[in-house]
């Protein structure tokens, strides 16, 4: 049991840790700049709502600052954060998405500025920017899905390219390419690993395509499709709920980064910096681990059913492709069309 | 009294006149020219050459016969529905009429979702049971038919508001005088009824397509799945994760042109051949209700099967989703929670949602009331080239989907130099953008059923125009307008598509949230607050019922 004194003295302690972060916090010259313009915009592609929510609140308990948040999947944030910018409005401090492709067509259109003093000194090197565009705040890995009640664990996949295989005609859920980020970035690691006919097949084998990221996962767990290519988040909070599915392959098909980067002509710079630096911190690499997203941070455990991060195996660090996006988009529409037919 | 007399009325008014048209003219504009402009701007010769691609023919085809395919059985739901209702002494009618109003907000997307619940193929709560006993799914939610079915549930409402309105306004001497020539009830209905409420009923079929043709939902949740591509899937595509506002400008013209099409043939329809049509007389006559005898219950029974459909069945797999802590565990006492509902008065940006959702809805459907009926009113009488132009433009939204409309209000009102980014003006707008066709049609039929021995005889005892509107049209067209306002109320408050790329963090609106929920993952979330936008959308419309002393069945939506 504790005495009154060590009571005494574990409190103050505890008082004067908060106080000198809070000394910090107040210290850090950004911090009135950041107060003097008001709060702070952040357009992200962020779920669950829990996790957006813990980590504003966190945010404004550490630094004062309230955060206005529009959330969407990657491609609706990206979509909006476009054409604002096309109608000359620069309302946006801090933009969090999860394609780098996307974020590297940002770069070249000058709406993203550097941030080369972001607190990465916890994280690889291979998780920012060299000339700090963007930071990854956390990131999810392509996994295979199946319902355990449905499969069993010997009749799995032995690997990715086993989803062509007629025995799961019409028993797989995969994500659209058209409309999400997961789905364009399996079609272009296939493509370049097996090449279009790869594809072909696999669009013969009657897939579902699902439009809305968690649609796979929710298509596996109530068992409308045995297995299912999703984001490992979602497998993770289902499988940390008691659902019914697992994690089919080791192996990993590919890893996303979310990525969040300081906007040009954003209204509160200052605060934008103070928010990426809190989105990079442990405190936050907890609440990503905890709502099923790696942190890159090597001091955050993994997600529920995972490896760390750093322990995680990706079958493919880039995927790089000579095709343009909508080149590959046109010919995957093709197939589908000629597989339905 | 014929539809062409009361057109000759509004043609000898002062309204001929073109200087109160101007200042409407420019504000029309301001709503839909500027924005369609800022639009065509954006065309390029290579966005162009992507129509005539195959790969954009296919889709285009699908979205045809998606509209075409949903107005017939919409009007065959709409139509005996409302006179039912309206008519004849079908028990509970009231509450039908009601219910029906209720059903048409239950957001489309929703409607969608709640049917991959049912009848999912494999895992729809009738199909998993289906398929226990006959080894084969009941039927298969993801398919074409599948789309048509979610469509048609959703667009039979709008047939049977506008059919409810012409109905309520029809002049019951013609009826009860063939009635007592001898003609048997059905054949008064063909013969009398149906021909006389024909622009209402036109008017809600015309509906029924361009919400089909529009729609991006059903064919999002139910046709892509399984390879079926619609326009609005196409557009959509083109302006998430690879934005191609261009293109998705090109993608539109056809839905646009189709819908255009489609209102000129109605023009055409009404305008030609002699029609002769029943009018409202103004003189507050209420017909005897056509009694039914034995078939009141069958009629009542008939009359339940679109309800359990469109409301009775979505509501409950949204209710259940929404009542269950994780919805794929099914029912279980322990899987049992409102933690759901909870969490969303817990949630402060729910409740400002929800705020939102009221102020936009109320707001906009009193001034598309009041807006549309001045603009039926002014550009009635002899039609210039000047009153062709507002009424071609008040139409053109009609074809422009919601998704592509954000893009353009965004694009003409966001920045400078209006600077509207950020506030619930912005969202407004773009309400009155999608309704004004709505608005107009409605308030327009309403205007078209008003007997002008009404408007001679206040003429004659000396009222000056401005008089005989504010004294005797307006107050006539009362139940078109308050049609208007609740249609618009119904429209406004569950919209989503526009909205989600038009709101701003302070903005959202509770449409939005339910968006936001299922974007990440949460069905119980997003079944939940789908059923507060419901129970929210009922309030509304019975608070109004109490305020203006207005029954549900009097209601007339």
């Amino acid at each position: 049991m504790l005495g009154r004194r060590s009571v005494m003295v574990l409190l103050g302690a505890l008082v004067t840790a908060v106080s000198l972060c809070a000394a910090h916090a107040q210290t850090d010259p950004r911090m009135a700049a950041a107060k003097a313009k008001g709060k702070v915009s952040w357009y992200a592609a962020i779920f669950p709502d829990e996790l957006r929510l813990a980590l504003t609140e966190r945010f404004k308990a550490k630094t004062g600052l309230d955060v206005e948040t529009y959330v969407g999947g990657t491609g609706q944030v990206y979509s909006r954060f476009v054409s604002e910018r096309k109608a000359g409005a620069h309302n946006v401090d801090v933009l969090t998405i999860s394609d780098t492709d996307l974020v590297a067509q940002l770069v070249k259109q000058k709406a993203l500025v550097p941030y080369s003093k972001a607190p990465t000194q916890s994280i690889a090197a291979s998780y920012h920017d060299a000339d700090g565009y963007w930071q990854a705040i956390a990131f999810w890995a392509c996994s295979l899905e199946y319902n355990t009640r449905l499969v069993k664990k010997a009749d799995l996949p032995k690997s990715w390219e086993d989803l062509i295989d007629p025995k799961w005609k019409s028993k797989i859920a995969i994500n659209d390419p058209a409309r999400s980020a997961l789905g364009f970035l399996l079609l272009k690691a296939m493509v370049a690993e097996k090449g279009w006919d790869w594809i072909k097949k696999l669009m013969e084998n009657d897939p579902l395509v699902i439009a809305v990221g968690p649609g796979v996962d929710q298509a596996v767990v109530k068992g409308e499709r045995q297995l299912g290519t999703t984001v490992s988040a979602y497998v993770s909070a289902t499988m940390k709920a008691g659902g019914p599915v697992g994690v089919g392959l080791d192996e990993a098909l590919f890893a996303s980064l979310m990525t969040s980067s300081v906007v040009a002509d954003a209204p509160n710079p200052e605060g934008a910096q103070l928010l990426v630096d809190f989105l990079l911190s442990k405190e936050a690499g907890e609440l990503y681990a905890a709502n099923g997203w790696f942190s890159p941070r090597g001091d955050v455990p993994g997600p529920f059913g995972y490896p760390s991060g750093d322990k995680l195996k990706v079958r493919h660090a880039t995927i790089e492709s000579p095709e343009s996006r909508q080149q590959m988009l046109d010919k995957f529409n093709a197939i589908a069309q000629a597989a339905r037919k | 009294m014929a539809l062409v007399e009361t057109r000759r009325y509004w043609a000898r008014t002062t309204l001929n006149r073109d200087w109160p048209i101007l200042p409407l003219g420019l504000l029309v504009a301001a709503f839909v020219a500027y924005p369609a402009i800022v639009g065509l701007r954006l065309l390029s010769s290579d966005s162009l050459a992507r129509l005539s691609s195959h790969a954009a023919l296919e889709p285009l085809y699908n979205s045809i016969l998606l509209a075409l395919f949903s107005a017939v059985p919409c009007a065959l739901i709409g139509v005996p529905l409302a006179w039912l209702c309206a008519k004849s002494d079908m028990p509970a009618r009231g509450t039908i009429a009601a219910l029906v109003s209720i059903s048409f907000v239950t957001p489309n997307l929703l409607i969608s979702i709640a049917y991959v619940f049912l009848l999912g193929r494999n895992s729809g709560l009738f199909n998993v049971h289906w398929i226990e006993w006959f080894g084969a799914p009941l039927y298969d939610a993801y398919s074409f038919s599948g789309v048509v079915f979610v469509c048609v549930l959703h667009g039979y409402p709008l047939v049977f508001f506008t059919t409810l309105a012409g109905l309520s306004g029809l002049n019951p001497e013609l009826e009860e005088a063939a009635r007592v020539c001898g003609l048997r009830n059905w054949r008064v209905f063909l013969s009398i009824t149906l021909g006389s409420v024909l622009p209402s009923i036109l008017a809600g079929v015309l509906f029924c397509i361009a919400e089909s043709l529009t729609t991006l939902a059903a064919p999002l949740v139910l046709g892509l799945p399984v390879g079926i591509h619609f326009m609005t899937t196409e557009i959509y595509s083109t302006i998430v994760m690879n934005p191609n506002m261009s293109a998705a400008a090109a993608l539109s013209l056809p839905l646009v042109l189709a819908t255009v099409t489609a209102l000129w043939f109605r023009s055409w329809l009404l305008g030609g051949g002699g029609r002769r049509y029943m009018v409202m007389g103004g003189k507050g006559q209420r017909a005897e209700r056509v009694r039914l005898g034995a078939w009141r219950w069958p009629a009542f029974i008939l009359a339940t099967i679109p309800l359990l459909l469109s409301l009775v069945l979505p509501i409950f797999a949204l209710l259940s989703a929404a009542l269950m802590d994780k919805w794929w565990r099914g029912f279980e006492l322990g899987n049992l929670t409102l933690a759901n509902f909870t969490y969303l008065f817990a949630d402060s940006t729910t409740t400002a949602a929800i705020q939102n959702s009221l102020i936009l809805s109320v707001g906009v459907g009193l001034v598309m009331a009041l807006g549309g009926g001045a603009i039926a009113i002014l550009i009635a009488g002899e039609q210039t080239t000047w009153k062709r132009i507002i009424r071609r433009l008040c139409e053109l939204p009609l074809g422009v989907p919601h998704i592509v409309a954000g893009i353009l209000i965004i694009l003409a009102w966001y920045g400078p130099p209006f600077n509207l980014g950020g506030t619930l003006w912005l969202l407004a707008i773009g309400y009155v953008f999608l309704m004004l066709p709505y608005a107009v049609t409605t308030c327009e039929a309403a205007r078209d059923q008003i007997d002008s021995s009404l408007a001679d005889a206040a003429s004659s005892s000396g009222l000056r125009p401005y008089q005989i509107w504010i004294h005797v049209l307006l107050p006539l067209m009362k139940s078109g307008l308050f049609t208007t306002f609740i249609i618009v109320f119904l429209f406004v408050i569950k919209e989503f598509s526009l909205t989600a790329m038009v709101y701003s963090a302070p903005t959202q609106t509770l449409a939005v949230r339910v968006f936001t929920f299922l974007d990440g993952g949460s069905y119980e979330k997003t079944a939940s607050a789908a059923m507060l936008l419901l129970v929210i959308t009922f309030a509304g419309l019975f608070i109004a019922s109490k305020v203006f002393k207005i029954s549900a069945s009097d209601l007339r939506v």
